[in-house]
């Protein structure tokens, strides 16, 4: 069995984000960088499944030598193989076009799973799994919290806006992750000396257009200030007069 | 210009976020043509609504959700494909996307100028997108717009379509559902939180809940109880209720945090929220750096006032 997984490299969840000054991107100098947290799942994931059914697990992204640091950590946790796609403002490609390159390298590499965080934490972008899944034809099962394999199919817990489902599919399946799938390992000491020997293959491919464009960035509204009251009948006198829901 | 909408149902009744995707169409196109799989479902303010009936689609499945699209599409050719940015919205604009070849942006919140508004890196900045093709996929934040109130019963096209069994080789086996009174912390009105501050699941259960149903009876809305990620670590409450980063946006008009300290993480999914209402011990606790109204207080001196009072409020009403 052959698993593909697919991280991004985006800010750390408690980074401070703000505008560039040009307002054309966000000011990206220090912040750090972490793999997508749903997409630390989906290499955790991939790892047992080695660990514990021998597969073959290949991770891959986009962007430039920066993103390395991230395959890299998805190696000293325990993947076998590193893919990345070049292009090194990868910021700036939109969720088709990111979508498009994990099914270029799916169809290079032929998995029988392929594996991505249920959402990107950078974009907000929530299509990729469903994406790729329609165009490969591969079966698909989103924001999956527990997995485990059966003879030719996998059966995933999921959650749903208001509860949870049980789904089975068949190989080959796109799986997204949801958190609680399991708790992402730290890399030990022999898996980060590993990782710096490994290879990582580079690959260039053509990204198809859209016409998509960011025009600016600008920082959300700003909240007019704290009021502090004093007791209870004060709040309520607030949710009738000024919040008027009473 | 036309618009696709896809109208999610819950148990056959049409889900909110779907009728305030259909309003937001109507920015956009002049012709709004709804698609709807299930019995008898009635939505107006569309001028069409495509109907497909089908035993297998009780829960929904994107793909053959996704097969029943592209066919009205073919027949309509539409501008806009805008679908409620719900679990499921979401999944399916995906598909579309690679269907279609289309570019897809998600989960927006407003329409300003031609240009999508949309909150990047948990809303810390806005994203303000220009988006265009044939068509276009578009996913609506739940609670961005108002939603559809009237307006013309469409004309009922069914859609005729065999969707082969292998199109169901991904399906749900068991369904756990929660109590059909539950709101979605998205679609909800009112959303009441609590965090570790409330000292045990008990304290939650008990408080939380109470004050939820109070401001529920008192108000007449929608409310939603919401919770921080130590809590649900903690297993006080299940994940779907988790507000944040890991969890959901919500954007409702009145967000309560009580006993919630109002982390960076936490904040990414609650500040949108028209009003913020905090509750915490602690002055220099961040959730009051983004609150409206705020009371400095140990919650055990103000919930057990707050919901009488509330509940006082409710039966004057009725
Ligand atoms: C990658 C990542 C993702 C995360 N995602 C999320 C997420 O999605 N959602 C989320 O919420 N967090 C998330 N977090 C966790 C976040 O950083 C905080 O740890 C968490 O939000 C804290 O929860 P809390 O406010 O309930 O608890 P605490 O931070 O412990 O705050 C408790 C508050 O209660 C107050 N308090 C105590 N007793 C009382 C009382 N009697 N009456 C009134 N107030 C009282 C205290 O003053 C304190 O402010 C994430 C963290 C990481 C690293
Ligand atoms: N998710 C991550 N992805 C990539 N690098 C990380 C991530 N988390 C931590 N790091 C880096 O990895 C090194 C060890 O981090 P830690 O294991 O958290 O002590 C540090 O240099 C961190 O900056």
């Amino acid at each position: 069995m052959k698993v593909l997984v697919f991280i991004k490299r985006t800010p750390d969840t408690a980074a401070i984000v703000k505008p560039s000054p040009d307002g054309k991107d966000i000011d990206r100098t220090n912040i750090p960088f972490i793999i997508n947290p749903y997409d630390e799942f989906a290499v955790e994931e991939a790892i047992r499944l080695k660990e514990n059914r021998g597969a073959e697990t290949v991770v891959m992204s986009i962007g430039g030598d920066d993103v390395k640091e991230q395959l890299r950590r998805a190696l000293a946790m325990g993947m076998d193989r590193a893919i990345l796609v070049k292009y090194p403002e990868y910021w700036k490609l939109n969720p088709s076009q990111i979508a498009y390159t994990i099914v270029e390298v799916a169809r290079r590499e032929n998995p029988d799973m392929i594996i991505t965080g249920k959402l990107t934490i950078d974009d907000y972008t929530y299509s990729l799994a469903p994406y790729v899944a329609e165009k490969l034809g591969y079966n698909l099962i989103t924001y999956v919290t527990k997995l485990e394999y059966l003879d030719g199919k996998v059966r995933a817990e999921r959650e749903t806006d208001l509860g949870s489902e049980i789904w089975e599919a068949p190989f080959p399946v796109v799986i997204s992750a949801e958190r609680g799938l399991n708790e992402p390992r730290l890399p030990n000491m022999r898996g980060i000396m590993m990782a710096k020997k490994k290879d990582i293959e580079e690959l260039e491919i053509n990204f198809p257009k859209y016409d998509y464009a960011i025009d600016k960035f600008t920082p959300p509204p700003p909240r007019k200030g704290v009021r502090l009251l004093n007791s209870v009948d004060e709040l309520i006198k607030v949710l009738k007069e000024e919040v008027k829901i009473l | 210009m036309k618009a696709l909408v896809f109208v999610e149902t819950l148990k056959g009744v049409v889900r909110e976020a779907s009728l305030e995707t259909i309003n937001f169409a109507k920015i956009l196109a002049d012709e709004v043509i709804g698609v709807v799989v299930g019995k008898g479902v009635e939505v107006k303010g569309l001028n069409k609504l495509y109907v497909y009936e089908d035993e297998r689609l009780l829960i929904p499945i994107s793909k053959p959700v996704a097969e029943i699209i592209k066919e009205v599409q073919k027949k309509e050719n539409a501008k806009f494909i805008v679908l409620p940015a719900t679990g499921f919205g979401k999944e399916l604009g995906g598909r579309l996307a690679a269907a279609f070849d289309a570019p897809i942006l998600d989960d927006f919140m407003a329409y300003e100028n031609g240009y999508f508004v949309k909150g990047f890196y948990s809303n810390k900045v806005f994203a303000h997108i220009r988006i265009d093709g044939n068509p276009v996929i578009l996913s609506v934040r739940p609670r961005a717009f108002k939603p559809v109130e009237d307006g013309i019963s469409p004309e009922v096209i069914k859609v005729n379509i065999n969707l082969p069994e292998e199109y169901f080789s991904a399906k749900p086996v068991e369904i756990h559902e929660k109590s059909s009174e539950e709101v979605d912390v998205t679609e909800a009105d009112i959303v009441v939180s609590g965090g570790r501050g409330m000292g045990s699941p008990e304290n939650y259960h008990k408080w939380i809940i109470a004050l939820r149903d109070a401001v529920a009876k008192a108000t007449g809305l929608k409310v939603a109880n919401g919770a921080s990620r130590a809590v649900v670590d903690a297993g006080w409450v299940d994940h779907s209720h988790q507000v944040g980063q890991t969890g959901k946006t919500v954007s409702p008009l009145v967000y309560f945090a009580i006993g919630i300290s109002g982390a960076i993480q936490h904040q990414a999914g609650m500040r949108t929220s028209k009003n913020i209402i905090a509750i915490n011990k602690d002055p220099e606790a961040p959730i009051f750096t983004i609150s409206d109204y705020g009371i400095v207080s140990k919650w055990e001196d103000v919930l057990p006032e707050l919901v009488e009072k509330l509940n006082k409020i409710a039966e004057e009403k009725v």
